[in-house]
Parts: structure tokens; sequence; C-alpha cells
């Protein structure tokens, strides 16, 4: 029993370094261009969403002037809007599945 | 060859790859160069794989009593029961660096796993950072706190965990805790690479919201299970004894608790950039430092099991922590500029700041009395210690100010507060406090601090209960619902909010819990058969002694018949307990009746076995049960902000268009 107990351990261990090892093995995609990707501009157009409507509770439960309110939102909506412009643009220009940090 | 030996190479091979994954990550993540970015991340997973198979062969070697292994032989013995020697894995020094190493493999794999295609330009650094931590611990247990050295003879048994580890909650509370201290490692690696890539706004922030959230949560049950351990086992009475690893484990939860609270200034308002990268340095070297003090033995303490030298290799990573942090931010000092000033005192970011400098105000109050002794000796040769009254002197006004800001901060308005606003949100809870204060005072009491617990407390309660009508009555008009499904949307579509509100409520019954303790009754009387003691509302008889058997232990148990006025009698019965292993240490297992408004607590001191008389100690500690009581509503409310789904999830799951068809017409809906 303890010498195949060994040697699966030896294998896992062997399995743990070839994990690391593989991308550089297996060589294959050239540098990124790219700093910010779709997703992070998904993310950036969900929080805007969440925080318009938590701006909207704000307001509801008085902790937000109408001037304040009226002030923030017309911001936040711009930003919103200029955020889907770009996922739009990022798309158009991004057609293809090569996602960052794919393993 | 024996298996245990991998458990050495496993840890050499994860130091080799963590080494590898610090170095890559970086280099990787400078030049954007995919292959050494996946190499980097996976080599997180890599290491992880080998930190879990030491950690299994170890748990295999107490569970096998492979006394050949010098750390086994150490902290367990043949007739423990298997459970606590599964949890005497974590029993000593070597072991709990084992623990740390793999919650963070798993704290690693999980936060690389999320962030690598969220936040793909901060993934490789922030992997890098955390393999940098994992070099630090495996490095620690492969050259200096070894847990597989292995002796040259087989001892036919081994010297036992100690008693009072031996004991359901303290099983649960390391894990916990380190679960809590672990954890921080996730969010200050982040924020080392927001640095290292100059992306300061709120971005990291957002995705780190519950990578504090869940250490801050795992922090406050570890600290619970902690406290609720030193209750029933220590056999002293109380729940907090400022000993030094107690407070090494309190100081991340208020500095960890400001951080969650001003990264919503960032998010907001753009302000507190640098306060929060700061603070969150100050927290992850917080739970460096309580991983130091227990394991140091620096400062004397029940915890502190272990003596050893690797106490200055702890301050040493400590130092490159704190000084790698306050480089990065120097060098990005440009973008760590507010976005906005604090144009008022009166309103939400003042209450943040004060809140924010309050809760770290305490931790720094807990740092300086912990460490007093320490630095004394080192400056001036004689060791002074402060106690207790040091910390309930400095903390108790400091607490109470804290309360009133939990009332007043989540009221107030943003950027500044009206008169208006003011009237309309602290009209009521205001008259409450009063109302309480009074009633508080005419029902006798006088102590300023239960008094102001009594009063901030209830403001506290109304503040939530007004703002949950409020919510709720606009979510009835906007949707035409009752106010039961209303109040459950409400929350449910504003879970951050609504559970930071239920964790107020706790942090409100915890606090009544602690001011209980100021009117504790305590009687110490030798006691024969067939006597009979008052001790508060309770008459405690006593009718003897019992010698009883335990799985490794031999236990004398006296037994007490307790009546409350013209009540049912409930029997009661306080142990002490012999463990006859090499250390032969004896324990006291003490009695409590639990009740929603105190706590008998009794305690057997010692016996006299010619005569059968007993020393026994009795207290009765009112409240004690809320604070239990209250850790559980907290834990519940970090529950709920928990599980708030990531912005957008739940939209598109249930509309499922593509984002570049979504007008501004998609951001409307009411609360």
């Amino acid at each position: 029993m303890t010498p195949f107990l060994v040697l699966a351990g030896l294998w896992l261990l062997l399995g743990a370094v070839w994990l690391a090892a593989y991308p550089l093995i297996a060589g294959g995609r050239e540098p990124r261009e790219s700093t910010a990707g779709l997703s992070e501009l998904e993310a950036e157009k969900d929080r805007l969403v969440q925080e318009l409507h938590e701006l909207e509770l704000d307001r509801t439960t008085g902790k937000l002037s109408d001037e304040d309110y009226r002030a923030l939102d017309a911001r936040l909506k711009r930003r919103a809007v200029a955020t889907l412009e770009d996922i739009d643009a990022a798309r158009a220009e991004r057609p293809s599945r090569d996602e960052p940090g794919r393993l | 060859m024996s298996v245990y030996r991998l458990g050495e190479l496993a840890l050499w091979v994860g130091l080799g790859l963590a080494l590898y994954g610090a170095f890559v990550g970086h280099v990787g993540g400078k030049r954007r160069d995919p292959r050494l970015i996946e190499s980097a991340l996976r080599s997180v997973f890599g290491t992880a794989i080998c930190v879990a198979f030491a950690y299994l062969l170890l748990t295999l070697g107490f569970l096998n009593d492979e006394f050949r292994l010098a750390y086994v032989a150490d902290n367990a013995s043949r007739a423990m029961p298997p459970w606590y020697k599964a949890t005497a894995v974590w029993g000593g020094m070597e072991g709990s660096m084992l623990l740390w190493a793999l919650i963070l493999a798993g704290y690693s794999t999980a936060a690389v796993w999320i962030h690598r295609r969220r936040q793909p330009d901060l993934a490789p650094h922030a992997a890098a950072v955390l393999q940098t931590i994992m070099a630090f611990f495996l490095g620690v247990m492969v050259f200096s706190s070894r847990p597989f050295v292995m002796l040259d003879f087989t001892p036919p048994d081994g010297l036992g965990l100690n008693p009072l580890l031996q004991n359901r909650w303290m099983a649960a509370h390391p894990p916990s805790l380190y679960l809590g201290y672990v954890g921080w490692s996730v969010p200050f690696a982040f924020a080392m690479a927001a640095l290292v890539r100059g992306r300061l706004g709120a971005d990291w922030i957002v995705a780190m919201r519950k990578w504090a959230l869940v250490p801050f949560l795992f922090l406050t049950i570890g600290n619970l299970m902690g406290s609720h351990w030193a209750y029933i086992e220590l056999g002293w009475g109380g729940f907090w004894g400022w000993d030094p690893v107690e407070n090494s484990a309190i100081m991340p939860w208020f500095v960890g608790a400001a951080f969650v609270h001003s990264i919503m200034i960032q998010e907001k308002r753009g302000m507190l950039k640098m306060w929060n990268i700061g603070l969150v340095t100050a927290v992850f070297s917080l739970t460096i430092l309580g991983t130091f003090v227990t394991r140091s033995g620096i400062i004397e303490s029940v915890h502190a099991f272990a003596s050893t030298d690797i106490g200055f290799i702890f301050l040493g990573f400590l130092a490159v922590v704190i000084g790698s942090s306050i480089a990065l931010s120097w060098w990005r000092s440009d973008l760590l500029k507010s976005e906005n000033r604090l144009e008022s005192y009166a309103s939400r970011e003042s209450a943040f700041l004060f809140n924010n400098l309050l809760l770290v105000g305490i931790g720094f109050a807990i740092w300086w009395g912990t460490f007093f002794p320490f630095i004394s000796e080192a400056v001036t040769g004689e060791r002074i210690s402060v106690g207790p009254p040091f910390f309930n002197q400095v903390n108790g006004p400091l607490s109470i100010a804290l309360l009133l800001l939990v009332g007043i901060g989540p009221m107030i308005a943003w950027r500044k507060a009206s008169r208006r606003n003011l009237q309309r949100n602290f009209r009521i809870p205001l008259a409450v406090l009063a109302v309480a204060g009074v009633a508080a005072v005419a029902l006798g009491l006088r102590q300023w601090y239960a008094v102001s617990v009594v009063a901030f407390g209830a403001f506290v309660v109304a503040t939530v209960v007004q703002e949950l009508w409020r919510g709720t009555r606009a979510r009835m008009r906007s949707k035409g619902v009752g106010p039961g499904p209303a109040l459950l949307g409400l929350i449910g579509r504003n879970r951050r909010r609504y559970g930071g509100y239920i964790v107020h409520l706790g942090v409100v019954l915890v606090f009544a819990g602690v001011a209980g303790a100021l009117f504790v009754t305590e009687r110490a009387v030798r006691m024969r058969p067939g006597d009979q003691v008052d001790v508060g509302p309770f008459t405690v008889l006593y009718q003897g002694t019992d010698v009883e058997g335990g799985p490794n232990y031999t236990a004398t148990v006296a037994n007490l018949t307790i009546r409350d006025g013209d009540g049912e009698p409930r029997r009661m019965r306080p142990e002490r307990r012999f463990y006859p292993t090499a250390q032969e240490q004896v324990t006291t297992e003490v009695a409590i009746w639990s009740r929603p408004f105190e706590d008998l607590y009794a305690v057997l001191e010692s016996y006299q076995p010619g005569s059968d008389a007993v020393d026994v100690t009795l207290l009765v500690n009112p409240m004690v049960l809320w604070i239990w009581i209250g850790g559980g509503v907290m834990v519940l409310g970090m529950l709920i902000a928990l599980s708030t789904p990531r912005p957008g999830t739940r939209r598109r799951r249930a509309t499922a268009v593509p984002a570049g068809r979504h007008g501004s017409e998609a951001i409307a809906g009411g609360p």
C-alpha cells in the first residue's frame, strides 16, 4: 500500500508543477494590447445601474435633497450611457471570444 | 520510504511554485504576456494542490497515531477521540502554519479563478502578491517550523493535546479565526495590484467588497466562538479578559469594520482613497501580527502555547508588507487624491469618517495596551502590564460614541444634511433616545455606561425601524403589495444596505450583553453535602460529588440543585477533570444555567476527598445570552449582505438582452 501511495503522491506533485508549466510549454498567444477588457466595462455598467437604484432609495428615505438627487442622477446616467456606448464599440472591435485570462 | 516524507517534499514544491508565481505574475502582468500570466495564475492552483496534499498527510498522521512524526507525538495521544485528533492538527505552531497556508491556498484559488476575467489587469499582480504571502508561510514551514520532522524512534504514545483545547468551541474557533485572518490577504493583494497598475478608482474597491465582508464575517464568528469558549471553559466567569491573543483577534475586526464602511465613501464619492489603502494594509498587518503574537510567545497568555524563535521572522515579513504598501502609495500618491471634498460636518461622509476614526482609535488603544508590556520592557528593561481597567476605561467612552454613530451614519444625508433632512430623519429616534434614557434612570440604572447603552441602543433600533418602515411604505406604493411582501422585497432587493442595518441591530444586542457585566453577583463558598446558599434570585443546594470517567480523563462532579422561587428545581453539575497524560493537567468544566436575562454560572474550584466538601464559586451574570444572540444577528446580517447578487446578474438572468440595447430606461426602478 505504501509504495502505491508514495507513487501517487509523487505523480500529484508532478501534476502541480505541470499545471503551472503547461502554458509555457504549449506556447501560443501573442502579447495583448488592451488594458481594459469588455468584462470590466460590463462590470462598470452593472455598478452604475446599482448605484442609480440606491440613489433612488436614498431619495425615498430622505437622505438626499431633491437638488442633490437630480444632479447625481443626471451625472450617473451620463456615465451609464457613455459606458453602454463603450461596450458597443468594444463588441464591434472584438467579436471573437478572445477573453483575457482564459485558462 | 514513509509516505509522510512526501509532506516535506510537497511543502518544498509548493514553495518553489509560490516563488515562481510571485515573480512571473508581476513580469507577465507588466508585459501583458498571456503565457506568463496564465502560468502565474496556474501556479496558484499548483501550490494549492501541494499544500492540500501536505495537510491531508499530516491529518492522516494524527488519525493513524503516527508518533514518529515529532509534531504528532507532541500534540496527540492514543486515548484522544478521533474528532480531537483531527482538530489537534492545528493545536501547535507547525500545524497552525499549515492551516494558514491551506486556507490561503483556498482563498487564492477562488480569488484568481473569479477575477482572472473580471479584473484581467489586476489578477496577475494580485496572484503574485498572494503567492508572495504563501511563499513566506511555506518558507517558515520548510526552514523553521517544520511539521514533518521524523523522530529516530517511535514513542509508544504522544503527549496529548492541551486539555483546555479539547472543547468543541475551541475545535471550531481557530479555523474560523484563521478564515478571518487569512481572508484579508485577498483585499490586500488586490489593493497592491491596483497600486502597481495605477488603477485606483472604484474598480478594485467594488471587486473587493465581498472579499472584505467574508473575512469580516469569519472574524466575527471566530471572536464570538473564542469568547464563548473562554466563558464556558476557563472558569473565571467572564467572556472577555483582554488577553493578548484575544486582543490580537479583535484588533483586525475593528480596523476591518472601518474598512468595510470607508470603502462605501470611495465607491460613492471618490474620497478616502489613500485611507482605504492604509486601512487594508493595517488589517492585513494586524492579522500577521495576531499570528505572530500567538506563535512567538512574546506576551504571556493562556493562548500563547508555543514559544519559538520565529517571532522575528514574522516581524521582518511585517516590515516588508508595511514598507511595500507605503512605498507604492508614495509612488501613486497623485492617483490617490480625493475626487471630492468634505463639504459639511453634518453629512454621511463626515459620520463615516468619525466612525472610522473611532474604530481605528479603539483598535489602536487595544494595540497600545497589548504591546505596552513589550514596548516598556524593550525601552526601560521593566515589564509594565496594563490590565482590563485600562482597556475598559479607554474603550468604554469610545464604544459608546461609536454606538451613537451607528444610529446617525445610515440616517444622515450625503454631502450636506439640510435642516429638513435632520428633522425628518432624527425627530422620532431622538425622542426614543430621550424616553429610553429617562426610563433607564427611573428604573434605577445609575452607571453612565449602562444608561448610555440603553438610550443609544434604543436610538439605533428606532433608526433601523424607521428606515425599514419608510422603505417598506415606498415599496407598498410603487408595487401595490402588502407590508409583508414589501418588506421582504425591500430587503431582498437591497441586501447589502439592509443586511448592514441588521448587523447594527446585532451590535445593539451585543452592547446590551456587555453592559450586563456591570451587574455581576459573585459568591465563593465552601459547601458540605446538604449545605444551601443564596446567590441573586437562586438558592443552591449541594448534594455531594460523583466520580465519572471520560474517554481520556477522570472527572469529579459536584451535584447542585438550584431553585428560583417556586419554579421547578434544576440540576447543575460543575466538574474538575484530570487528564492522566504526560502533562497531567487539571481543568474545570463549569455548569451554566442560561436564561434570557441572567446566567447562573457554577465553578467547582476544589474538593476535599475526606469530607466531601467542595469550594464552589457561583456567579449571576446578567444579559450574557444577548451577546451570543446579538452575535448571531450580526452574522445573519452579514450573510444577507453577502448574498447580494453581483450587479447586473439578476437583470441579465431575467431579460437576457444584449448590453448594447439597454438604454437609460433600464436603470429605472423603485426601491
